[in-house]
């Protein structure tokens, strides 16, 4: 696999030289591969957010590099904003951000700022609105008349729709319904498998990257603590609930189950993987008269 | 009579420009006793966060009728009186801060309640100690990370001695751990302070705690009993979309597949005691499989 995006010692203080100084980020060491849908996870003030920001150039590290295929994307200045097509991201709550007259005008605005025609940015926006299940008739509303699921959707279609090389994505399902995360986690996998571009997905929910993510980065107090594959991160639970963040509950059961004695893996991640793995291990249930 | 009893409750969202008037609930009976603990269940557009504005008259009903302590909601010259009984708690922290000083937040509702200064002060701090924040109390609200700010909406809320708190998916936008201190707050208030809490959610691991459990479908209430009578019920909630917790659904999952598992699973510890008991032994069964 080749590396797309690295970080090099990586590193950002807010306020340096000041009282009020705070590293938010502090030397962290990351490669992103081609093609692969890596999960950060992280409590509040870990630093996640400002690592992703560095990550498409709109924060500008304090130390160390971002490098994007190789290049340092801070090697010239005045081509940020390249770096930021190729890097695209989706902050929290983007339905914020709706601003056009229509909903296809919204989808739009990224490509034709990218300096497609019309016709191509148009191209673009359906395809977008296509992976999010936008339906046509609503494509002419203003996005302001759409519920808040699909105001999301449009909004991550404005991003998609610029055709980005790796998709970064701030808590997507933030705020939404059950259904509404599971479709929304669902579409954002079949965008990846189609598109084949790397993916990156912050979120509170250990379920939700349990579900999607390939790898787990853990960032605690603004350094990397974790980077695996993901049932080897999820392993590591009690280091991970120390951190403030909590495994699936069926995640914790399977290894207390290992701690009993039985012979199971103990990582399992979901309640599929759970039952798959117990009915390999004991069928209809083990013991006679159960 | 009920502390709070909803009865025959329809309501309909004014017409717009371009949608007719849009009735959200149909027709909804629901009482509440002083001191419960409700949680109220549902997915997105199903009526809830209508229902939370409905108790404490911030909406009237367009048809039925809402009482709060035998006042009527709908009634102009009780309103004051339902307000000071019910309080809100709304899901983004950010757009519930009213001061930029945690204690003038606090003290925002009782000055609007025209209440002695001396005795402002003492409900100022009696509040901010029982959401445990009172060192935070001359701290800048906007340094303060989501659980607290949350915590420190539901402090002015406490500080007008309400008896019953609504609460429309308060930990929404926190990460697990100001989850768990919001989650903490609430049932220390019910428990100490006797407040009827109404907990609207999309977490299940939360409606687990609650007294009662209140599953609402389009407009409607669907089912309604103790967390444990309303989680046994798997298909009926995954028909309507819902989550359950994962220790029910391993347990319901490995029922149909003929394991004698209890069907009233509500937690990992009980699931885990289940599992024992269908299991062989550990030192007999290593890896046997029937």
């Amino acid at each position: 696999m080749n590396p797309i995006l690295e970080t090099k010692g990586l590193t950002f203080i807010y306020s340096p030289g000041t009282a009020y100084a705070k590293v938010a980020c502090d030397h962290v060491d990351v490669t992103l591969y081609e093609g692969e849908f890596l999960g950060v996870i992280g409590h509040t003030g870990s630093g996640k957010s400002t690592l992703i920001q560095q990550l498409n150039g709109l924060l500008r590290p304090t130390e160390g590099q971002v490098l994007l295929r190789g290049k340092d994307i801070w090697a010239e200045p005045k081509k940020i904003r390249a770096v930021r097509f190729q890097v695209g991201m989706v902050f929290q709550y983007p339905e914020y951000q709706l601003f056009e007259e229509t909903v296809m005008k919204d989808i739009c605005f990224g490509p034709k700022n990218q300096g497609l025609s019309e016709e191509e940015a148009l191209e673009r926006a359906r395809e977008a609105a296509y992976f999010v299940d936008l339906k046509e008739e609503l494509w002419e509303k203003s996005p302001f008349e759409l519920s808040g699921g699909e105001k999301r959707r449009a909004a991550i279609a404005g991003v998609l729709a610029m055709d980005p090389d790796v998709l970064i994505l701030d808590e997507p399902a933030a705020g939404l319904d059950p259904k509404g995360r599971d479709k929304l986690l669902s579409q954002i996998r079949r965008y990846h498998k189609a598109r084949g571009n790397t993916v990156l997905l912050v979120s509170h929910s250990m379920e939700d990257i349990a579900r999607v993510a390939d790898r787990v980065l853990v960032m605690n107090g603004g350094k990397m603590a974790m980077l695996d594959e993901t049932p080897k991160v999820f392993a590591r639970g009690e280091e991970l609930e120390k951190m403030g963040l909590m495994m699936p509950q069926v995640t914790r059961m399977m290894a207390r189950l290992k701690q009993l004695g039985y012979p199971v893996r103990g990582d399992e991640l979901t309640v599929e993987q759970a039952v798959e793995e117990l009915s390999a291990l004991y069928g209809k249930g083990g013991q006679a008269g159960c | 009579m009920s502390f709070i009893e909803a009865r025959g409750v329809r309501f309909a969202y004014d017409p717009t420009d371009d949608e007719p008037a849009r009735e959200v609930l149909h027709g909804v009976d629901l009482s509440i006793e002083k001191g419960e603990f409700v949680a109220l269940l549902g997915h997105n557009g199903c009526g809830k966060s209508t229902m939370a504005k409905l108790l404490n008259g911030m909406l009237h009903p367009t048809g039925g009728n809402i009482t709060v302590g035998g006042a009527d909601t709908a009634d102009e010259s009780h309103l004051y009186e339902v307000r000071c009984r019910v309080g809100l708690i709304q899901q983004n922290p950010d757009n519930q801060l009213v001061a930029s000083i945690v204690e003038e937040d606090v003290a925002f509702g009782p000055e609007n309640l025209g209440i002695e200064p001396k005795e402002i002060r003492r409900r100022v701090d009696d509040a901010l100690k029982s959401v445990d924040m009172y060192e935070y109390r001359e701290h800048a609200t906007y340094k303060l990370s989501g659980g607290q700010k949350q915590r420190i909406a539901i402090a002015g809320i406490i500080a007008m001695q309400p008896e019953c708190i609504v609460l429309d998916e308060p930990t929404a936008m926190l990460d697990p751990r100001g989850r768990k201190e919001v989650m903490d707050t609430i049932h220390t208030l019910n428990r100490e302070k006797g407040i009827t809490v109404v907990l609207i959610t999309h977490y299940m691991d939360e409606a687990v705690q609650a007294g009662r459990v209140v599953v609402m479908d389009s407009g409607t209430i669907l089912m309604q009993g103790t967390p444990r009578q309303v989680f046994s019920q798997v298909d009926v909630l995954k028909a309507h979309a819902l989550d359950v917790p994962q220790a029910s659904e391993l347990a319901y999952r490995l029922r149909a597949l003929g394991w004698q598992m209890p069907d009233d699973i509500l937690n990992e510890d009980e699931c885990i005691a289940a599992l024992q008991v269908c299991l062989p032994p550990v030192s007999a069964g290593k890896g046997e499989a029937t």
